[in-house]
């Protein structure tokens, strides 16, 4: 050991031999290249709803849990005081008229009947002013709600609040008209204390517009909110669904064939003009509308697109994009004295839908339209009736750009429909369309399909002290 | 002496030479004596008991009848009074000259002291300006004063020579009785020297008392005596007393002073003296002079134990004092002059000399100091020398350079980010979290708190309590620290300043170091500044002498122990070399010292060290937050080697490429050989365990990260090895440059590749900037809203949405101060909350918001940027109210009540054992302060013993 340490270069040799042995562990004791796949959200079982149907008055309203469900789990119906049933069995449609004069239905689902409870309700008029078909889906409360659809000068349209918590909730209404936002004299803010309800004549607010956005959102707390449009002059009634929240890129579904002005309507809330492009997604394909490609749109604004020409009356749904957030809806009328019906921006149903109140046979109508703008879309449907048993799932595959029309069959009474996509589908949207023969013109009600809440996303969560690190 | 000069009196001059064992400076004593250019009159030998012979030279020089021979147990004032009582009365103004046998005076001494006398009637004690026996030229009196504490202070320097600068007849407050003119009628008038006080001091009181019956006391610096301060250097055994001269001398200063003041002035005497003893006790034992602090102990208490002694040496000396004390005030020191002596003192300790005191010691025994050498050549004044220093010089090029790089950091709000968190408070939140046995913040935990938290607290409790600048000093200044500490610490292993220079600023610059400031990481930064001092240490206990061996091991102990705490992968690093080095280099007390010094750390650091030796992975880790996007998961292979360990901050890696070579060139000379051998030796260990390190998975505290562990400790390790080994046959590049030729070109050549490392890195380092993960200024995450109201105690579950996944903490109302979040959650809670933020984020309804309440959390926090997604998933849950939400910040309350969950009882024995761990702290500092070297250099008596009783002379 000595003699080679004084050796001038036995030591130099050693030292570079030891030093490649080193690159050698090293180099061979390096890690792959696996890029590490952060773990996916979980799903797990939602375990408490809450919806609020808004005027169930003389509305037949539906409720619903889909199948599945495991463990105990009510849900409670009440109107007011008085509360109309307690449901427990999950897959069972409770589907009844309210009385009239009801205050708002509040649902409230705990356990295995929380996952996935849906509600509807639906009301149908054969004459007087508020003839025809008026569907709403029952929201639950949240802080903000997008609503698109005519404006104050084109019909009547009421706003119905309802503050279903325990805290109270302050709740502001903006308005975008044609000509920009409205700053009214009434100034749109509303405390609502728990459990309070209240109307609001969007007229009072601003009284001009044809065409308008109403963003819905609280200070503090949370509310439903939803809007019921009567046309002047007897054309039509219906509620507007609630818009899904401002995007890029907003796919606005279930755009029913036949004839009858199509208007889109896209409001900018962003603080710069926009051009926005449209394209029409059908069941022969997909293209972009001849000379009307592209909608500019002034900031704070909502414009109109005459679209009744562009999509040829076939059953559609449309997607529009644009470099700053917008809100999309559509107006869809039958002939010229018929009903009227709205669509809006919707978002994928990606963990499935359920639409509760839906009723076919003699001169009704129902049919799903399902859209996958990006790849092929598979989903099997269900009908759920409320007497009988539940029908067999089938399978409906959408072919990647198109939409697909699907009849849903005869059923005796209402019933329910459970959409599931299966897995290697791509993004589903859709809408499901009610119409109705009645005499001096057919009645109409689309509802856009809204994603389920049978499962909850629940994200990796871990703990960190980096949190409080930039 | 001119015609109009008033009539003189006619002078008498009785001398006595008092002697005790002093034949060695007797003849020259009595020799001066019979020289004098003005003759005595009278001259009476006295020999208290000599064995030496003195009798014989007494008698021999004056004649058997002027010698008077007393016991051995006399003192000096007793054996002067005997000579008085004997003696008659003689002529005119009688005078008494007073000698030591070791103080000889100048021929002309009694001539000018009896000058002087003629000049001023009331001058009734004169003495002459005392120099060195030995080295002549050494001044040691010109007058002593003496503070109210009793220091003895005689105005001049250490080992200051004479040249004049004090010449003149001025008013002292005393003299020293060698060589002390006195009038004869005075010291009748004032009783003589008190024999209470046999050795020490008497000279004081005895010119307190003649200054208190209105005389004047004088020093004649024309009149010159030599002295050989015999009784008080231990040249001869004191046989007056059996105590200890030290502790005599404290206890007579302090009963003079006390004896001697008048009654105000002596109640705030007695205070000062008190805290002052007090004091300097507790200095004493600090610097590990426990002799010295019992002498200063016991000398108060006999002062104090004796009130009765003390009454009557007051009434005796109560005549005139009232009136004379505004003379006397003016000649006592000033008050500021203890503040300075302390000054003087820290100052000489910090310089490695030990307590010494510079004022009132009796001079020579001050030991010579030792050369620096290099470090003092030229003396040009302070700021030249200063300057000229290539150690200061490195310093202040690497803390420009450091500056530079940081500008992003340095003077920002609140410095955060990488493994730091945001420092916020200040020194008593760290305390707190020490001492508290019980940790509330997050969710609680009992766990004990990471120590580095005591070693920040200590920083910055002396950093005026503001923790911000000492983590800044210790992570921001972590180069020019280790620059200096690297250069201070090779003083003794490695010659040639510029080598060092080198050597330290390749060592300060080294991708560790800017990799550990970007990515605040503040262990690191503390072993880099400490590492050179442990091989130095070590060095010292391998090779020192036995003593300063082991107190090196204690050294080493105690700075271990520090760099455990931030990083203990140093502890198992040194651990092994230390072992290797006691197996290598087996000498007497190496084993036992290289035990001490790494027992210590293990003893100080228990039961922190205890719990994370638990899960080993953790070791790896060190101080603040493992995080995987500060360390690199595949380490290239030849980064490992090119001592870059990867992650942010680093510079190239062709940068160390010329520290590399010119190690390996080291490798070719023949000198050193042993030492090449194995500081290579140590750099391929550090190599290897950096590359198991770096190739480790370790799970964070909390288990929410799993990354490797970053090697820059082991690293550091490595790169010293090769620096001692480059830097120690640097002085071949000398003789090559000498040598001419080929040999100089190749010279200039490894020097400028060396020379590359420090001067790229430094550059890369600058021209990129040191902005890393660490940011100067970071927002504070708990907004204020929640802060205000969380004043009961309410906590706050912060969520930050990242691409990963989600991510939460538990706050307690204030951002985690350093090393809280390094204390993890119980697991129990922890899952729990989890699951909770986990189903509250999701919206799927439920009794996730009952859990939070039961855990005491009350406020939801959606940290930047905020996740709109997430935060309508807050809006959403029927339990939470929101309180404010912008793009910055959300905020929601639970709608329900918070449960505050009780802090259960703490330990008991946690209390007990911070308080166990602060004394063994204390202990091993004390151990490891460098003595004094005066201890070492004090000579030792040069005589034997006798079988003594008795008194000499002084």
């Amino acid at each position: 050991m000595k003699s080679l340490i004084e050796n001038r270069f036995g030591l130099l040799a050693l030292v570079l031999v030891a030093l490649l042995a080193l690159y050698g562990v090293a180099f061979a004791g390096r890690p792959d290249a696996v890029a590490a796949r952060p773990p996916g959200p979980q799903k797990v079982p939602v375990a408490e709803v809450t919806t609020v149907c808004p005027a169930p008055g003389g509305t037949d309203v539906a409720v619903i849990t889909p199948p599945g469900g495991q463990g105990q789990g009510t849900a409670t119906l009440v109107t007011g005081d008085k509360t109309l049933a307690t449901l427990d069995t999950p897959g069972r449609l409770w589907h009844e008229g309210v009385p009239a004069g009801s205050p708002p239905l509040v649902t409230t689902a705990v356990g295995s009947m929380a996952a996935g409870v849906e509600a509807a309700q639906t009301r149908r008029e054969t004459s007087g002013g508020q003839r025809g078909l008026a569907g709403v889906r029952c929201t639950e409360p949240v802080a903000s709600t997008w609503l698109v659809g005519p404006g104050p000068a084109a019909a009547d349209v009421t706003l119905y609040l309802t503050n279903a918590d325990l805290a109270p909730a302050i709740t502001e209404i903006l308005v975008y008209s044609g000509e920009g936002p409205v700053v009214g004299d009434a100034g749109g803010v509303f405390t609502l204390k728990p459990g309070e309800s209240r109307t609001v004549k969007v007229a009072d607010l601003a009284p001009s517009p044809l065409v308008m956005a109403l963003h819905v959102r609280t200070i503090s707390g949370r509310v439903t909110a939803a809007a019921r449009a009567i046309m002047n002059g007897g054309r039509g009634v219906d509620w507007l669904p609630a818009a899904a929240p401002p995007a890029t890129r907003v796919v606005v579904p279930g755009i029913p064939g036949g004839g009858g002005e199509r208007r889109l309507l896209v409001a900018s809330v962003d603080e710069a003009d926009t051009l926005v492009e449209v394209r029409a997604l059908t069941p022969d394909g997909t293209y972009a509308l001849k000379g009307r490609e592209l909608v500019e749109v002034p900031a704070g604004s909502v414009a109109a697109l005459d679209l009744s020409a562009g999509v040829g009356g076939r059953p559609a749904a449309l997607v529009l994009t644009s470099d700053t957030p917008i809100v999309a809806g559509l107006v869809a009328r039958t002939g010229a004295k018929g009903d009227v019906a709205f669509t809006a921006g919707a978002v994928p149903i990606d963990l499935g839908s359920v639409v509760a109140g839906n009723r076919t046979g003699d001169k009704k109508g129902a049919r799903l339209l399902l859209t996958a703008p990006d790849a092929i879309g598979r989903v099997s449907v269900q009908v759920l009736p409320r007497e009988g048993e539940p029908r067999e799932p089938f399978q409906v595959d959408i072919s990647a750009g198109r939409t697909k029309q699907v009849k849903l069959p005869k059923v005796d009474g209402p019933f329910a429909v459970v959409l599931l996509p299966l897995p290697g589908s791509g993004p589903v949207y859709g809408g499901r369309v009610m119409d109705e023969r009645l005499k001096g013109g057919p009645a109409l009600t689309i509802q856009p399909l809204a994603p389920a809440r049978m499962w909850a996303l629940v994200p990796p969560v871990t703990e960190s002290a980096a949190v409080v690190l930039p | 002496m001119s015609i109009t000069d008033p009539p003189r009196p006619h002078h008498t001059v009785t001398a006595i030479v008092v002697s005790h064992d002093g034949s060695r400076w007797l003849g020259e004593t009595l020799e001066a004596l019979l020289r004098q250019t003005r003759p005595v009159d009278r001259v009476v030998g006295v020999d208290n008991g000599s064995r030496d012979g003195s009798t014989a030279l007494l008698t021999g020089a004056l004649g058997p009848k002027a010698v008077l021979t007393l016991p051995r147990s006399t003192g000096f004032g007793e054996a002067v009074t005997e000579v008085l009582d004997r003696l008659g009365p003689g002529g005119g103004q009688e005078w008494i000259w007073l000698l030591h046998d070791d103080c000889a005076p100048d021929a002309r001494a009694l001539q000018a002291l009896l000058r002087a006398a003629d000049q001023d009637p009331r001058a009734a004690v004169l003495g002459p300006k005392l120099r060195d026996w030995l080295d002549r030229r050494l001044l040691l009196e010109v007058g002593v004063t003496v503070d109210r504490t009793g220091r003895r202070d005689t105005g001049l320097e250490a080992r200051e020579f004479d040249q004049g600068q004090y010449d003149g007849v001025r008013d002292v407050l005393s003299v020293s009785t060698a060589g002390m003119l006195i009038r004869r009628d005075v010291w009748d008038e004032v009783g003589g020297l008190d024999p209470a006080l046999p050795l020490f001091r008497d000279d004081l009181d005895l010119c307190w008392r003649v200054r208190s019956a209105g005389y004047r006391v004088l020093n004649v610096t024309q009149a010159v005596a030599w002295h050989a301060e015999a009784a008080y250097r231990r040249r001869r055994r004191i046989t007056a007393s059996g105590d200890h001269p030290r502790r005599l001398d404290r206890r007579n200063a302090m009963f003079v002073v006390m004896a001697n003041l008048p009654f105000r002035p002596l109640l705030r005497a007695l205070v000062r003296n008190l805290f002052g003893s007090l004091f300097r006790t507790v200095l004493f034992l600090a610097a590990k002079q426990p002799a010295n602090a019992l002498d200063e102990f016991l000398a108060f208490g006999s002062v104090f134990g004796h009130p009765v002694r003390m009454l009557r040496a007051r009434r005796a000396r109560a005549l005139g004092r009232e009136q004379s004390y505004g003379t006397i005030r003016r000649l006592l020191s000033p008050p500021g002059a203890g503040w300075r002596r302390l000054a003087d003192r820290t100052q000489s300790y910090l310089s490695g000399a030990g307590f010494v005191e510079s004022a009132g010691r009796h001079h020579a025994v001050t030991a010579a100091q030792q050369e620096d050498g290099e470090e003092l050549l030229t003396d040009a004044g302070v700021t030249q020398r200063v300057f000229s220093n290539p150690g200061v010089l490195l310093f202040l090029a690497l803390a420009l350079v450091t500056l530079a790089a940081e500008r992003s950091l340095i003077g920002g709000a609140r410095l955060g980010g990488g493994a730091l968190v945001p420092v916020i408070g200040g020194a008593s939140d760290l305390w707190d979290l020490y001492r508290e046995d019980y940790h509330q913040a997050g969710l609680g935990s009992d766990a004990w708190a990471p120590p580095y938290v005591a070693v920040l607290a200590v920083l910055s409790s002396l950093l005026f309590g503001k923790t911000w600048l000492a983590v800044s000093l210790l992570l921001l200044g972590s180069v020019p620290l280790a620059g200096l500490s690297a250069y201070v610490a090779t003083r003794s292993m490695i010659p040639g300043r510029w080598t060092r220079v080198w050597l330290a600023s390749s060592y300060a610059l080294l991708p560790v170091a800017t990799g550990a400031i970007a990515a605040g990481r503040l262990g690191t930064a503390v072993v880099l500044v400490l590492l050179p001092v442990y091989a130095a240490l070590a060095t010292r206990v391998l090779a020192g002498e036995r003593r300063r061996a082991r107190r090196a091991a204690w050294g080493l102990g105690l700075l271990l122990t520090v760099g455990t705490a931030f990083a203990p992968l140093v502890y198992p690093l040194a651990a092994v070399l230390g072992a290797l080095a006691a197996l290598a280099f087996p000498r007497r007390g190496v084993a036992v010292s290289m035990a001490v010094a790494f027992a210590v750390p293990v003893v100080l650091l228990f039961p922190w060290l205890l719990q994370t030796a638990a899960d080993p992975g953790r070791l790896l880790l060190e101080a603040g937050l493992h995080q995987s996007s500060l360390v690199e998961a595949r380490l290239p292979a030849q980064a490992l080697l090119l001592l870059s360990p990867g992650g942010p901050g680093m510079p190239p890696l062709w940068v160390t490429g010329g520290l590399i070579t010119a190690c390996l060139a080291a490798l070719l000379m023949r000198r050193n050989r042993m030492v090449i051998a194995i500081g290579w030796g140590v750099a391929l260990f550090g190599v290897l365990v950096a590359i198991l390190v770096s190739r480790t998975q370790v799970t964070s505290a909390g288990g929410d990260v799993e990354a490797p562990a970053w090697p820059g400790v082991p690293l550091a390790f490595a790169a010293t090895g090769m620096l001692v080994v480059a830097a120690l046959t640097a002085d071949r590049i000398v003789e090559f440059r000498a040598a001419g030729g080929l040999r100089r070109a190749a010279a200039l050549g490894v020097v400028l590749v060396a020379f590359s490392t420090p001067l790229l890195a430094a550059g890369m380092w600058v021209a990129r900037g040191a902005d890393g993960p660490l940011r100067g200024t970071v927002r504070d995450v708990v907004p204020a809203l929640v802060a205000v109201n969380s004043a009961g105690g309410e906590r706050a579950l912060m969520l930050h949405g990242t691409e990963e996944g989600l991510r939460y903490t538990v706050l307690r109302g204030r951002t985690p101060v350093v090393g809280e979040a390094d204390i993890p959650a119980p697991d129990g809670p922890r899952e729990r909350v989890r699951l909770a933020a986990a189903g509250l984020v999701s919206g799927r309804g439920g009794d996730d918001a009952r859990v939070l309440a039961a855990h005491g959390i009350r406020f939801v926090v959606l940290t930047a940027p905020v996740d709109p997604r997430l935060s309508q998933a807050l809006d959403s849950q029927p339990a939470l109210a929101r309180m404010s939400l912008s793009r910055a910040v959300g905020v929601w309350r639970l709608t329900q009540q918070v449960a505050l969950p009780a802090a259960p009882p703490g330990d008991p024995w946690h209390g007990r054992w911070l308080w166990a761990q602060a004394v063994l702290v204390l202990v091993v500092a004390a151990l490891a302060a460098p003595g004094s070297r005066t201890d070492g250099a004090e000579p030792a008596p040069q005589e034997e013993p006798g079988p003594v009783r008795e008194l000499a002379a002084r």
